[in-house]
């Protein structure tokens, strides 16, 4: 499960985001309070949700790389880009998990002001990167 | 006439019977930009992504390094007389040559490739075509009549 | 001739993404219309003369599928040139969207990768880009 957490994130920002995230060995969690998050909830042969935490200071530099822009991107917009990052990270994950056959269906990014999750992740992704330290969490209910 | 370029430099050709080459692209980028309507181009043979690790070497030459030659390179085909909307820009190299662990954690190629992939969207420009990635060494040439690339590979040849 | 195009995604960066690699394809482009649903989508496609869509799965409101369905069944729409833009890696799903006369694009997708699949579908070569530089270019 951490595997493929590792392995769509990687992707994700590389392909998406032109950033080159490094698995961090360091297993500290970032600091909430200078960090943004978004959770994307899935249903189907399992269901849960992935929570994709970023430093905040990332955010800016995400949505311009994606957007190809040069000029500051408002900050509706970086929420946006950091949601669809989240997206593209968690239908990969979940196929590399549940296999080709698993269908799910994932809900709309929700962009969280604080982390109100009382149970443990079932996987957690630590990385570095250039331009600060991102991490993903998988938590998962009922089948699984 | 056959020019030949080396390691973090370039060239810009107008001449139809210009062949640009270079050698043993392990992984460093080659780049290729070309105008089919002017018949002007150029090669560029990159070592490094980021100039920011030695701003001293990338004064000297800018074209070590992807941030910084190739913005340098593109206008010194535009100075040539290319249009930057005509322009056929092609990509090989980026390898991953290192085959000792510590090394090869520091990835160049692909960084290379993602630094260039990068400026490239963020100036509004698509690649047409590349060959990136894998162990091997590549051989690119240009030849400025057509605009063809042409990649070494092996002693294998393709087109690009 | 020129193709008028509609971006049905509800990511407001993704459908900026796929705007902007339209616009470097050398596409000969008409309007780009941008739809955050099916149903915005359907809304366009009734009062819009449009050639190629690309279309998302996982929407609120109404997803890709049902939006794909809506407009294979209606006469006006039904041969409109569709590529499903999405993480979708559901093989069983997949399948059943390319029954549907679909092309399909996986998430996370390189800007040659769309240009590729677009060129191919609406049988343009690569061309001369549509984007004008600004002072921010090289």
């Amino acid at each position: 499960m951490e595997q493929a957490l590792y392995q769509a994130t990687i992707l994700t920002f590389e392909e998406l985001g032109f950033m080159f995230p490094v698995p961090d060995m360091d297993v500290l969690g970032l600091d909430p309070k200078t960090s943004s998050a978004i959770s994307i909830d899935f249903k189907g042969d399992f269901d849960g949700r992935l929570v994709l935490q970023v430093e905040s200071s990332m955010m800016p530099t995400i949505a311009e790389n994606m957007l190809g822009e040069e000029m500051p991107v408002e900050e509706e917009m970086q929420r946006d880009a950091l949601g669809e990052i989240a997206n593209v990270i968690c239908g990969n994950a979940l196929s590399m998990i549940a296999g080709k056959k698993a269908v799910f269906k994932l809900g709309a990014p929700q962009f969280m002001t604080e982390i109100e999750e009382t149970e443990d992740p079932k996987a957690v992704a630590h990385f570095n990167l250039e331009e600060g330290r991102a991490e993903v969490l998988l938590y998962t209910r009922g089948k699984q | 006439m056959k020019h030949i370029i080396g390691i973090a430099d370039m060239k810009v050709s107008s001449k139809p019977d210009d062949t640009l080459i270079t050698y043993a692209l392990g992984s460093c980028l080659g780049i290729t930009a070309y105008d089919p309507v002017a018949k002007v181009g150029g090669m560029i043979h990159i070592m490094l992504p980021l100039s920011s690790v030695n701003p001293n070497k990338a004064k000297e030459n800018p074209y070590m390094f992807v941030d910084s030659g190739v913005p340098e390179f593109f206008r010194a085909c535009y100075k040539a007389g290319a249009v930057k909307q005509r322009m056929i820009v092609k990509v090989a190299g980026g390898a991953s040559t290192h085959q000792s662990d510590k090394e090869d954690q520091f990835q160049i190629g692909k960084r290379n490739f993602l630094m260039l992939r990068k400026l490239l969207w963020k100036n509004n420009v698509l690649i047409e075509s590349f060959d990136v990635g894998a162990k091997h060494s590549r051989t690119m040439l240009l030849d400025m009549e057509t605009g063809d690339v042409t990649l070494k590979i092996q002693n294998e040849e393709t087109k690009l | 001739m020129s193709f008028n195009i509609l971006i049905v995604d509800d990511s407001a960066a993704m459908r900026s993404i796929i705007s902007k690699t339209l616009r470097l394809s050398g596409l000969p482009l008409g309007e780009i219309h941008q739809a955050k649903n099916g149903v915005e989508a359907l809304e366009v496609l009734e009062e819009n003369w449009v050639d190629l869509a690309l279309v998302d799965i996982n929407m609120p409101v109404m997803d890709g599928e049902t939006l794909i369905n809506h407009v294979r069944e209606n006469p006006d729409t039904e041969d409109l040139a569709i590529i499903v833009v999405s993480t979708e890696s559901s093989e069983t799903r997949i399948e059943k969207l390319l029954e549907k006369r679909v092309e399909f694009i996986h998430k996370p997708f390189t800007p040659e990768t769309l240009r590729e699949k677009v060129c191919h579908l609406t049988g343009v070569e690569y061309g001369t880009s549509t984007v004008s530089s600004n002072n921010f270019d090289f």
